[in-house]
């Protein structure tokens, strides 16, 4: 029996420790598992970079890039980004965000987007924790909640001195945000925590529970208060006031001017966009299940004076980028770009004032991993991304392209 | 004999079973045991509690308004204090059953936030503090000690529960609501906390702060706004002084 016991323990450790072994630890902020059309259809971000990716405690880490509201804006489901915070995505504050601009205005407070906008943010921040994180630009939007920007991996090092926050307030006093008015907090709570103990210790010196419930339901409950204890109810009552008058007073006298929280909004008008560009409408779009593929027919006005090529798409923080006209960029997060996964039929440029329909495929297993094939299953399965056009200087033309998009599953090749 | 003499003698505070050699030994060791087990029972449910209906108005400093906090919390937390002030009052004439409470969830509070907020989340502890509600409940409890009367302890204890808090935490606050220049935006040093200690699922524009319609009052919508939560809280207190009632019962025991 004994030995039956032991060699059930055993088994249940084998198991506990089995699965501890296998058990992955969670990475990264869930992204993948927001609802494609929601991060296909929303804010489409761009140029996004980052300083650095390694650094130490205290050192400085800039996030920058660009993003458009796309222009089909699934208003039903997320109603209008009318309430809308710049923000940061890593695993709580392991940064300090020192200042966040929005085309060249301070984000402390949320503000709102136009549908169809560029904008441009640019965020600081400064090391604090220890570790590697997965460092997001994120824009909360009421009603859609975080819509994540494309995520790198960035390893903060010790070093660099513990970490201290120095701020100004308008009088001039020199602060450390990580630590300052706590002592003045737990001291306070101490005072009234000793209040409360002479309370309580006052009257569970002496039996609590039963002899007085037994005298309580006797009648003679008048016995277990006596004059003591009210002339001690009476002094602490007027203690309790005085204390708080008091402090109040010490507040008022050590911190003369204070403001109330602000709650403001703050306006950002978007980027203006250039006169001329590239007009770009939707014939057609499937996707390949078996091959990660999804096909787009497009008919394309070149608006603009030089010829122009497709050089990327982009959707979903992924970057599909065309060999022949983009060069790669190795500072993007490897898992979110394909350097050669789109491809353009035909290859000649558009010309000026030209009016060309072109097929253009991307490919590559990122629509899975990224758990982009999944529109498929969305309740509202039109796609969304953000063209790239270039001419031969390399000057660049943004057009979205969106609509809806058909599964086709090539079940020959399954 | 012992027993008729017992029984027609006047009965005497921790002399109640004359039966007994050393009773005082045996309710002592009795309420030693149930002080700690009842202490936790009440931290347990009423923090849970305070998490779920105050949340971010207690958790986080740039939330810690002149309209909603002092408002929310009071009348959200006199609930606890009020049933368990009659229980305490009634069955055992003890006048702590505020501060028991308040004090229960204040230690349960800091271990959460240094636990969780700070060893977990890397908050600082000076962006997660507590308020204290223990000036609220001592007088909560000398009020009912004084006059005897639930009644009285409702209106009074209950407004000055309500009034109070606010004034007994702004000697915490006040740093906190410092005015700053943060690249030509004024904010307080509790905005800044709130900004510079990123929160990825708590926005600002999620805060529920500073809104309503007393703007007559102008900067002077402290005093207004605590005598309201003075108010809703003298109501809130029967509604729980009567929940307390309701669930102190031995009625459903008896009748199994």
């Amino acid at each position: 029996m004994a030995s039956r016991s032991r060699l059930r323990g055993r088994l249940v450790a084998l198991i506990v420790i089995g699965w501890s072994a296998v058990a992955s630890l969670a990475w990264a902020h869930g992204e993948r598992t927001q609802e494609p059309f929601l991060r296909m259809r929303s804010i489409l971000f761009y140029d996004c970079q980052w300083s650095t990716d390694r650094l130490k405690v205290n050192d400085e880490l800039v996030l920058s890039g660009r993003f458009r509201v796309f222009d089909d804006w699934p208003i039903e489901v997320m109603g209008r980004p009318e309430t809308v915070y710049i923000n940061t995505g890593v695993p709580g504050p392991v940064f300090v965000r020192k200042e966040s601009f929005l085309n060249g205005v301070n984000m402390a407070n949320s503000t709102s987007l136009t549908i169809g906008g560029d904008y441009e943010f640019r965020v600081k921040l400064r090391a604090r924790a220890p570790g590697t994180y997965h460092v997001h630009p994120l824009i909360n939007v009421y009603y859609a909640g975080p819509i994540q920007g494309p995520g790198k991996w960035v390893t903060i090092e010790p070093g660099g001195g513990p970490f201290t926050n120095p701020e100004k307030t308008l009088m001039g006093q020199e602060v450390d945000l990580e630590r300052f008015g706590l002592s003045t907090v737990v001291g306070w709570h101490l005072v009234w925590v000793a209040v409360a103990l002479v309370w309580l210790v006052w009257w569970v010196r002496r039996p609590l529970f039963i002899p007085r419930y037994i005298l309580v339901t006797r009648g003679a409950e008048d016995e277990l208060v006596s004059a003591t204890d009210r002339k001690l109810a009476a002094g602490l009552f007027v203690a309790t006031l005085a204390i708080v008058v008091i402090g109040n007073y010490w507040a008022i006298t050590k911190y003369p001017i204070t403001v109330p929280l602000q709650s403001s909004r703050i306006r950002v008008k978007p980027l203006p966009r250039p006169a001329q560009g590239v007009e770009v409408d939707l014939v057609k779009a499937t996707y390949e299940v078996p091959g990660r593929t999804v096909y787009l027919d497009l008919k394309v006005t070149n608006q603009s004076a030089k010829p122009v090529r497709l050089s990327e798409l982009t959707t979903a923080n992924v970057r599909f980028l065309n060999a022949a006209v983009a060069k790669d960029e190795p500072g993007y997060p490897r898992d979110l770009i394909a350097p050669s996964g789109l491809v353009v039929e035909p290859e000649a440029a558009i010309g000026p004032g030209e009016t060309k329909l072109i097929h253009v495929s991307a490919t590559d297993p990122i629509w899975e991993t990224e758990r982009l094939a999944l529109l498929l299953y969305d309740p509202d399965s039109r796609f969304g991304g953000l063209l790239m056009f270039q001419d031969s200087e390399g000057t660049r033309y943004l057009s979205t392209v969106g609509g809806p998009i058909l599964p086709t599953f090539n079940l020959k090749a399954l | 004999m012992m027993q008729r003499k017992a029984a027609s003698a006047e009965p005497a505070y921790g002399d109640v079973n004359p039966g007994s050699s050393d009773p005082q030994q045996l309710y002592r060791t009795i309420d030693w045991l149930l002080i700690p087990l009842l202490f936790m029972v009440v931290q347990a449910a009423f923090h849970i509690h305070a998490m779920l209906t105050v949340g971010d108005w207690d958790f986080w400093t740039d939330w810690k308004d002149r309209r909603w906090w002092l408002v929310v919390t009071p009348v959200s937390l006199i609930t606890f204090p009020a049933a368990i002030q009659y229980v305490l009052w009634e069955k055992f004439r003890l006048p702590i059953g505020a501060t028991v409470c308040v004090t229960a969830l204040l230690l349960g509070q800091w271990v959460s936030r240094t636990l969780n907020f700070y060893g977990w989340a890397y908050f600082p502890l000076n962006f997660v503090w507590p308020a204290t509600l223990i000036p609220g409940a001592i007088l909560l409890d000398c009020v009912l000690i004084l006059t005897r009367s639930y009644l009285l302890t409702g209106i009074f204890g209950g407004m000055l529960w309500g009034v109070i808090f606010y004034f007994a935490n702004w000697p915490m606050l006040a740093a906190f609501h410092l005015p700053m220049n943060h690249n030509g935006v004024l904010l307080s040093l509790a905005d800044l906390q709130g900004f510079e200690y990123i929160r990825t699922g708590t926005p600002e524009y999620i805060r529920i702060i500073e809104r309503g319609t007393l703007r007559t009052f102008g900067k002077d919508v402290t005093p207004v706004s605590a005598f309201f939560s003075g108010f809703v809280c003298v109501l809130m207190y029967f509604v729980w002084h009567l929940m307390g009632r309701l669930l102190s019962t031995v009625r459903f025991i008896q009748k199994i």
